[in-house]
């Protein structure tokens, strides 16, 4: 029994006492298990990640906004340079012959384009080719290629811009589908030779990798598939160390188990970065293709898909617009070895390796050549918008923005500046403008120019200079005086004029040149912009009523009922003085100035749309005095050099504005189909050499100059009659004698008394005598 | 009168001219401008590519295929030179476009099938083709109607009536329509009223 325990007991011992080997084993052993448990929860975890990120939102897709569409129909009033700025920003090539979407060709009064078709919210437009004909800048016709009739036809839109997140990743999202057959055989050839055999990493690739190194004598190659790539870009920050390799390994190993392999290649082609822009990360094929080529992927030829298969290896380093050469080796690198895997014939190749590399210049890109435009959209949608839905739920925003008429603007505002410094020399520094043009009908915004930096994404003059407004605040006092019972020939003081207020400050305004003009009719002293005969009118209306005015007029910030408010001491942003004058110019119905038309989600199904909306806030017969007034500055008064230039069909209507000490030189007017006010000065506020008229009028002359009018013309409503008027005296005249002006009044509110030229009225033989004297005289 | 007129200045002009013996070339009569103060070049207003009428009372606008004839002759031109333009008693819109004409069909067919905010959207591309065209304010404001957005609908048709000016036919279309308008947003002083404006056309 003893001895039977004893071994026992000795066992017991032995296990009490284990050798050093025993307890290293041991804890190798439970290390060992311990790891692999943890290995095996990390690799859980990874696994759930790499699932959730794959699956879920894998990428945050900037907001994407676009330029309105160019709807085409016969009648449009559009050259064909205009056609062209427009086809530019959407990257068409300019041939002999199209063949294929984004293509166009030109002779001297037709134009065939093939469009490349575009899903809009409300219907798809196909990609078709259209033969347009143009006569007098008119497009007069289109037609299908096989000659049918098309009454409407919208091209697609012209990017314009983004709104990125922080990391400023940038990216157009593709599918599989879109990418050119040839940019996948290109990829796989020169980065992954067994990416449709691996399990996400391989070893023959990396053996393959050396042996090509070695043999090339230059490290032509690297050994990770395209799957740990995608892993590298996806989930890992850029920083190269060992552990960060030794991830990469099982993470695409779990990335293969879950997915195919076409699913992991789309997710790659969108997702590897391929340049930058300044701080904009250019991530994806879809957008690479815009940004060196201006087109989009599925356009893409082999020469350029070569290219773009090529810069995955080093974006900076074969940066095709830095180091042209270095990236055409690479392109040819690449078409050489489509060539040796006979992917492509040996014509294509040496048709490939002749081409250019065919960058376009970074101008001719749209995207971000808009910033003072993209400003107010971005502002108009962070009033319904949460800024991280903006960066990453890859949204679409349909601008009103006329990327004709904003080249327009642009090239009119800056050429303006130029020559006015040319001509005032050192009397003037670094002046500065802003324009805004809308639609006056719709109170759509077409165009904001925010300074002579056009491209600048700075300081925007045209929303945030808030500068007085000078005399462009007077249509705002005339419209209350005729609201008030005054007539267009209401006798004004335009005397000289001091104001003691409560205060004790003295107020003693004066006119432009000095000089005063006595008692003068209500329509001229606006039409030649009196300040004294203003002032008076001004502070016997009362101050409050005028501000009511303004505000009517659209002015929502707040206002001092100070008396210098009507001279202008107000200051405005000149989109709040497109606000206002948007109401005159649409007959009194105020209309929120509107730069969305839509936004959708990534899918095109509709967020919030933002119709077109107005009130009567003015009404008709009263803004129809007004705007004959406004039309009589244009015609004789301070800017009446419009006519000078541009032809007298078109009625212009408007107000210059000179701030006080001629800080601030403004106009604003419209015609038919154009409002645009324009504001010059210097940001340091210092005086200019030039009024409005000579300063911003010219501005606003240029532009209207190039763009196609359509007259301002509004019916007379029915509660107003046209009266011919003596000019001297005011009585009623008539057509046939002298110093006689046709006049609008409010029914029943015109002079009674006649000069003797129009009493004579009732005698026909008196009357053919006056008439013969005439035709002799 | 006017015959009268006429008969005195043909029978003035034939003895005067016996007088000077036809030797001079006629010309129109002209006014004296020389006590204007001398002002920059400014010309007539010249109406262009728009159709100037006095009121035709049974013109039909509501209705897209129709010809009209566009004259270029300024309705009431100004014997002064500065003329400030005078504004005509109506402005016939531009001869409606096909595009137009196909928008306002595509909105026709949306409305009938109840899609209100297709024929919306149809109908504000047509209005930034031709936003002076009152067909589609007349339509616009019927679909807000119909969405029972009536304020709306109500400054949609005012903007109409702004636009119609001495167009009686279209004049009594748009406050027909405002009446109805009214009728349905409760406002039946305001419906009476647009009624009575309707009825004066």
């Amino acid at each position: 029994m003893a001895t039977t325990t004893k071994p026992t007991r000795s066992r017991k011992a032995k296990k009490a006492a284990p050798t050093f080997k025993q307890k290293l084993l041991s804890f190798i052993f439970k290390l060992s298990f311990a790891m692999i448990v943890l290995f095996g929860i990390a690799l859980v975890f990874i696994d759930i990640h790499i699932r959730q990120q794959f699956e879920g939102k894998r990428w945050a897709v900037p907001t994407k906004v676009y330029a309105r569409p160019l709807e085409l129909y016969a009648g449009l009033p559009l050259s064909l340079d205009d056609l062209k700025i427009e086809l530019r920003g959407l990257g068409y090539q300019f041939v002999s012959k199209v063949t294929q979407p984004g293509q166009a060709e030109f002779s001297a009064s037709k134009a065939i384009i093939y469009s490349r078709g575009f899903n809009f919210p409300d219907g798809n437009e196909r990609a078709q080719q259209l033969v347009l004909a143009f006569s007098n800048d008119q497009l007069t016709n289109i037609r299908t290629y096989q000659g049918n009739p098309i009454a409407l036809v919208r091209l697609e839109p012209i990017l314009v811009g983004g709104i990125y997140p922080l990391n400023n990743e940038d990216r157009d999202l593709i599918q599989l589908q879109d990418a050119p057959q040839e940019l996948i055989d290109a990829l796989i050839a020169i980065e992954d030779r067994d990416y449709y055999q691996h399990i996400g990493i391989s070893a023959k690739g990396i053996a393959r990798a050396m042996w090509i190194n070695i043999k090339a004598g230059s490290f032509v190659q690297g050994g990770s598939t395209l799957t740990q790539q995608l892993i590298k870009n996806f989930y890992l920050n850029s920083d190269r160390n060992l552990a960060r390799k030794l991830m990469e390994i099982p993470m695409a190993i779990l990335l293969e188990r879950h997915y195919s392999k076409d699913e992991i290649l789309e997710a790659y082609l969108n997702e590897i970065y391929v340049g930058q822009e300044g701080s904009r990360a250019i991530h994806g094929f879809g957008l690479a293709s815009h940004y060196y080529f201006a087109q989009p992927i599925q356009e893409l030829k082999l020469h350029q898909v070569a290219l773009l298969a090529g810069l995955v290896k080093g974006p900076s380093y074969y940066d095709p617009r830095r180091h042209p050469e270095r990236a055409k080796k690479r392109r040819d690198l690449v078409l050489t070895v489509l060539h040796e895997q006979n992917s492509i014939t040996d014509i294509q190749y040496q048709q490939a390796v002749a081409m250019p590399l065919g960058i376009v210049q970074r101008a001719s890109l749209l995207k971000g050549a808009y910033p003072a435009y993209l400003d107010l959209v971005k502002r108009q949608l962070r009033e319904t918008y949460r800024d991280e839905d903006l960066n990453s739920e890859g949204l679409r925003v349909f601008t009103s923005l006329n990327p004709i008429a904003q080249n327009k603007a642009e090239d009119a505002l800056v050429n303006t500046i130029s020559k006015l410094e040319k001509w005032h020399g050192n009397k003037v520094k670094e002046l500065q403008g802003s324009v805004v043009v809308t639609e006056p009908q719709t109170g759509e915004v077409i165009a904001i120019v925010g300074g002579r930096q056009t491209r600048y994404q700075g300081f925007n003059r045209a929303l945030d200079a808030v500068r007085p407004i000078g005399s462009l605040v007077k249509p705002a006092v005339y419209l209350t005086a005729i609201e008030q019972g005054y007539t267009l020939i209401s006798d004004v003081d335009d005397s000289p004029y001091t104001l003691t207020m409560k205060d004790g400050q003295v107020w003693s305004p004066e006119n432009f040149n000095n000089q005063s003009h006595g008692i003068v009719p209500l329509h001229q002293a606006i039409a030649h912009s009196y300040n004294l005969a203003t002032a008076r009118l001004g502070m016997d209306l009362g101050l409050d009523k005028v501000i009511n005015t303004m505000q009517r007029l659209g002015v929502t910030r707040p206002m001092k009922a100070y008396p210098s408010l009507l001279l202008g001491a107000q200051g405005l942003s000149p989109l709040e003085v497109a606000t206002m004058y948007q109401t005159i110019a649409a007959n009194g119905f105020q209309m929120p100035l509107r730069s969305i038309r839509m936004v959708t989600d990534n899918a095109g199904q509709e967020l919030s749309s933002y119709p077109f909306q107005l009130k009567q806030t003015v009404s008709t017969n009263s803004i129809h005095l007004l705007q004959y007034m406004m039309q009589e500055t244009a015609r004789i008064g301070t800017a009446r050099s419009i006519y000078q230039h541009l032809p007298a069909s078109i009625n212009a209507a408007g107000k210059t504005g000179t701030s006080d000490q001629q800080r601030d030189s403004w106009f604003a007017g419209f015609t038919g189909n154009r409002l645009a006010i324009v504001w010059l000065g210097q940001d340091n506020n210092a005086s200019l050499p030039f009024t409005g008229s000579s300063g911003a009028l010219q501005a606003w002359i240029a532009y209207m100059a190039t763009e196609r009018l359509e007259p301002f013309i509004a019916p007379s409503p029915e509660g107003i009659e046209y009266l011919w008027i003596d000019q001297q005296n005011g009585q009623l005249s008539a057509e046939r004698c002298t110093g006689a002006q046709k006049v609008p009044f409010l029914l029943g509110t015109g002079p009674t008394l006649a000069v003797d030229c129009a009493s004579q009225h009732s005698d026909p033989v008196s009357q053919s005598i006056n008439w013969v004297k005439q035709l002799f005289r | 009168m006017i015959l009268k007129t006429h008969t005195y200045r043909i029978a003035l002009l034939s003895v005067i001219l016996t007088m000077v013996g036809c030797s001079s070339t006629l010309v129109a009569p002209v006014e004296d401008r020389n006590s204007l103060p001398p002002r920059t070049e400014v010309k007539k207003p010249v109406v262009n590519n728009r159709a100037v009428t006095t009121p035709l009372p049974d013109e039909m606008t509501i209705q897209p295929h129709q010809s009209r004839q566009a004259t270029t002759e300024p309705l009431q031109p100004s014997p002064d030179a500065t003329s400030i333009p005078v504004s005509p008693s109506s402005v016939r819109p531009d001869q409606q476009n096909t595009a137009v004409t196909a928008l306002l069909d595509e909105a026709g067919g949306y409305s009938q099938q109840g899609d209100l905010r297709s024929a919306q959207s149809s109908l504000q591309r047509a209005q930034r083709i031709a936003p002076r065209d009152p067909e589609v304010y007349y339509a616009l404001a019927n679909t807000h109607l119909s969405l029972e957005d009536y304020s709306l609908a109500e400054q949609v048709a005012l903007k109409g009536v702004s636009i119609v000016q001495g167009q009686a036919y279209q004049l009594r279309q748009f406050w027909n329509l405002i009446a109805i308008i009214r009728t349905s947003a409760g406002n039946t002083s305001g419906a009476q009223q647009a009624r009575d404006t309707a009825s004066r056309y």
